[in-house]
């Protein structure tokens, strides 16, 4: 049976009435009293789009054929928690070599004058637990696009001359590590959310990147790079028929090779609230304010991130965040706050701005305020109900093409996420009332578990109206070497 | 009366293209669009998407920062930020509530040289929401706030400058363009944001916000007719409006080349800047295709640069302004015993390469099915599409989007050696050369 739900924006209907009359041909004086159709969209039911190739690859194939154009998007559970020991960097890497490193027939400049020729686009992209290829080529060119594709993937040449080339390119990368205030914010959040020795922590080092040899890029990619480890997402001009057909020749003959360990170890580093700075001159002060978040099986994540989204979700203009901060006070030009649930650990809840260094403590102790206003007080009709269209106008998005749908399904089953879980956020989010939020708001985001990093001048900082307020003792965290990001 | 002015309509489908299948000789690409233009001038571009579940809309006006006036940089950025403060029947903080409220996401706007744009998405079923917001503000807006807007665009500037070369961008503009409006730095010089008032930036509006002066974009999930109706409804109670005439002087003609040398806190890095052709002119076109040879992972300075160890990153770009235009190149040191005159030095023999020899047939072939490939897949996303199309409108021909894979098609192996002999001359250009500071400032130790 195709699953049909009233999805999103009918799910307006439960917390804005809405008419089934047609739009009356007066204006009216204010656009609430507008009248609106209710509207209906499919949820595509990811048990129809799901298929498996006769060695168990599943596939999510979703069609659309408003332009001549597919994707292909292969996802391989061989990310950086599979790296080896002091060589970090080893699966982005390999990542990167099957993308550039040419293949048994070609060298690499003759792949990439192939896939210019053939107009299609191969990229690959790496993250913690999962590496992604993808091609986009013309509907045309499917064939063709797909033999290169899996030539890149069964038959990486790994061209010593690239590798070192990538190497070094990597290392360019890294000597701008301290340039803009935001990378060195990133990193040092990092750390002190997660500890060093997860991969979700593990930077790659100069050192560590010209460590690694062909023979372990060709290693990792012999071990991981497998139909056991692979999940496909297909979209555009294309039918699941002709697309299954066509990927059941490319992968025959594949050894299938042994799952990669699965789920990875959750990372053990145990935060510590308090305040950190890195002293660097720079024009604009980097903030972050947060502490971990929560993981799927939390019963309030549906609460705690309708009272995130309240607090500054998304930077919008609606939140209690951007009000204060930018349209009141005029003290920064955008603030977010941002509350993901992780699938395998807890991603960070995090609320990040940029301000003028005289200017952070007073911008910290707003957000501050705004945290704990939060837990005294339940947000009113108005902002559950922004929050909650907010959000389910983000959860619409992610379906809001053959592609992202595709790509959401896939990605789901690589990280181990049930579909169900669509559904059930919709509905959680649905259901959370203002109690229920306050109530989260109080346990999940409470200020006094929060740790404060800035990145700026401390010596200004230091010096604003309002220091004194700052949470004691400020503990300075150095500014690494970007290459070895050894203390100096 | 309103003219319905439809372009090429076949029955079910969202956009007709003609490519012939894979082999992308025929370049003919038509967006499946309705033009309206209502009474009072105002165009609206209607383009639908039936699988969409909302609809990207939003508008242009002509007029950008190069049509602030000379004492009085950054007025468009600040109405831009002015309009979303309210109108006589809309609060001050009302506005993004509203839309909120009702699902609404990306609500936005941008400032360019030629034009500023207002864009949102809204759900499909809220469409006359957006009709009734855009048209209220444009009847009766009231800049409430504005010093509190001051201070936000003060710190806008501030996050420019905490980026690495960003502290060098508006002298390098200057140089570059001279005395001419495109110079004039986007977000303004801070004294005159500091001291421009509420009835500056309503002057500006009343001068360049009339109906004949913008284009309406929706791009989405909608019925065409019932979307016209509303258009004809809400924007046809704007009071007509001719559009103004833009008052900007001819492009600089630099008789020797100008050179800034910037210590920066980044990877050495050069830019190189020519003036060349402006939006629709076909030496544009020639331009964007040269820039296709010298791009990419195929592309010359991948192999005379990033290959050879030379650069980290290198790119090739032509930038199209209404009235004028530049081609400029940008590379990265791969290495801190790369000087950025090295990067320079091979540039030159690159461009004299291009300057001496035709490119090759078959690499010119590849390039081009490669940029048509590409102007295809800039459609594929309707918020995308949408913001595209504000934009060429905004610069003067929405149907350049159209235009483009045939004009790509249009460029000989001559038209690229054209180019290269006539805009990449040494005495008309500008070199920006970013060399890293021996040590970060402020880099204490703990």
């Amino acid at each position: 049976m195709k699953l049909r739900s009233v999805l999103t924006l009918a799910l307006l209907l439960a917390v804005c009435p809405l008419s089934a009359q047609l739009p009356s041909r007066e204006i009216s004086a204010r656009p609430e009293q507008i009248r609106f159709e209710p509207l209906e969209i499919e949820l595509k039911d990811p048990a129809r789009l799901r298929h498996r190739l006769s060695g168990g690859v599943p596939v999510y194939v979703v069609e659309d054929h408003t332009l001549p154009l597919v994707d292909v998007t292969v996802l391989l559970r061989a990310g950086a928690v599979l790296d080896t020991p002091g060589k970090d960097g080893l699966a982005a890497l390999t990542a990167s070599l099957v993308r550039r490193g040419g293949t048994a027939p070609r060298r690499p400049a003759e792949v990439d004058e192939k896939a210019e020729s053939l107009a299609v686009r191969i990229e690959t992209a790496s993250r913690n637990e999962h590496v992604t290829v993808s091609l986009n080529c013309l509907s045309g060119r499917l064939d063709e696009g797909l033999d290169l594709l899996f030539e890149m993937l069964r038959q990486p040449a790994f061209d010593p001359e690239t590798i070192e080339l990538e190497k070094r390119r990597m290392i360019a990368t890294m000597t701008g590590r301290n340039d803009d205030g935001n990378r060195i914010l990133d990193r040092e959040w990092t750390w002190l959310l997660y500890g060093r020795d997860h991969a979700v922590g593990r930077y790659t080092t100069a050192p560590g990147i010209a460590s690694i040899t062909r023979e372990d890029l060709a290693g990792f990619h012999t071990r991981f790079w497998k139909p056991a480890n692979m999940i496909l997402a297909v979209s555009g001009d294309v039918d699941p028929k002709t697309i299954m057909k066509r990927l059941e020749a490319r992968l025959a003959g594949w050894e299938k090779g042994k799952a990669a360990p699965w789920p990875p170890a959750p990372p053990s580093h145990r935060p510590t609230p308090g305040l950190y700075y890195v002293d660097r001159s720079l024009p604009q002060a980097q903030v972050a304010i947060g502490r971990l978040g929560l993981t799927r099986e939390d019963r309030d994540r549906h609460a705690a991130a309708l009272a995130n989204q309240i607090l500054g979700g998304g930077g919008a203009f609606t939140t209690r965040l951007m009000q204060r901060l930018r349209t009141e006070e005029g003290l920064v030009y955008g603030v977010t706050s941002e509350l993901d649930v992780g699938p395998l650990w807890p991603e960070p809840f995090q609320i990040r701005f940029a301000a003028d260094p005289a200017k952070v403590p007073q911008a910290i102790a707003i957000a501050r305020a705004e945290l704990r206003r939060l837990c005294a007080e339940p947000p009113t009709a108005a902002e559950l109900e922004t929050a909650q269209s907010q959000l389910l106008a983000q959860i619409a998005d992610t379906f809001g093409s053959a592609r992202k749908t595709a790509l959401a399904f896939a990605l789901g089953e690589t990280l181990g996420r049930p579909h169900s879980d669509w559904r059930n956020d919709r509905a959680g989010i649905l259901n959370a009332g203002a109690a229920g939020v306050q109530a989260a708001a109080c346990r999940a985001l409470s200020d006094d578990t929060m740790l404060v990093l800035v990145v700026g001048s401390w010596e200004k900082v230091a010096a604003a109206e309002g220091a004194k307020e700052l949470p004691e003792p400020a503990q300075q965290l150095p500014l690494r070497d970007p290459l070895t990001l050894a203390k100096p | 009366m309103t003219r319905c002015q439809r372009r090429f309509f076949p029955p079910g489908l969202a956009l007709a293209l003609l490519l012939l299948p894979g082999l992308l000789q025929a370049d003919e690409l038509r967006l499946d669009s309705t033009v309206l233009r209502l009474d009072n001038g105002m165009t609206v571009l209607l383009v639908d998407r039936p699988a969409s579940a909302t609809v990207a809309a939003g508008w242009v006006v002509r007029a950008g920062s190069a049509d602030d006036p000379a004492d009085q940089t950054g007025l468009s950025h600040l109405l831009e930020h002015m309009l979303y403060k309210g109108t006589r029947t809309i609060g001050i903080d009302e506005y993004d509530r509203i839309y909120g409220r009702a699902g609404a996401t990306s609500i936005n706007a941008f400032t360019a040289p030629d034009l500023t744009a207002y864009f949102v998405s809204v759900p499909a079923n809220r469409l006359e929401l957006w009709f009734w917001m855009e048209s209220d503000r444009l009847l009766a807006p009231v800049f409430r706030g504005l010093a509190a807007e001051q201070k936000v665009i003060a710190e806008e500037m501030r996050r420019r400058d905490a980026t690495p070369t960003g502290p060098f961008a508006a002298q390098l503009d200057a140089l570059f363009w001279q005395r001419h409006p495109y110079g004039q730095p986007g977000f303004g010089w801070l004294a005159d944001v500091e001291s421009a008032t509420s009835e500056d930036a309503l002057r500006h509006f009343r001068t360049w916000y009339g109906p004949g002066n913008l284009t309406a974009v929706l791009v989405g999930h909608f019925d065409r007719a019932k979307a016209a109706e509303l258009a004809r409804r809400y924007f046809g109670r704007l009071p007509a409006a001719p559009a103004p005439v833009r008052r900007l002087p001819p492009a600089p003609a630099p008789r020797a080349e100008t050179r800034m040398l910037a210590t920066c806190e980044c990877p050495s890095q050069i830019e190189l800047r020519y003036p060349t052709a402006p939006f629709l002119h076909a030496d544009a076109d020639a331009l964007l295709v040269l820039a296709g040879v010298l791009n990419g992972r195929a592309g010359r300075l991948q192999s005379a640069l990033v290959t050879a160890g030379l650069a980290s990153r290198a790119s090739a770009e032509q930038s199209s302004f209404e009235r004028a235009g530049f081609f400029a190149l940008r590379a990265q040191v791969a290495k801190p015993e790369v000087s950025p005159e090295q990067l320079e030095q091979t540039w030159a023999d690159v461009l004299g390469r291009l300057q001496r020899e035709p490119v090759p047939a078959a690499e010119l072939e590849r390039v081009q099915s490669s940029l048509v490939a590409d102007a295809l897949r800039r459609l594929d996303d309707p918020f995308f599409l949408m913001v595209q199309l504000l934009t060429y409108a905004g610069r003067g021909d929405w149907t350049y989007l159209q235009e483009q894979p045939r004009r790509i098609r249009a460029v000989t192996a001559a038209d690229l050696q054209r180019v290269a002999q006539t805009y990449f001359r040494p005495e008309i250009r500008t070199v920006a050369i970013y060399r890293r500071a021996a040590k970060p400032e402020g880099a204490a130790k703990p």
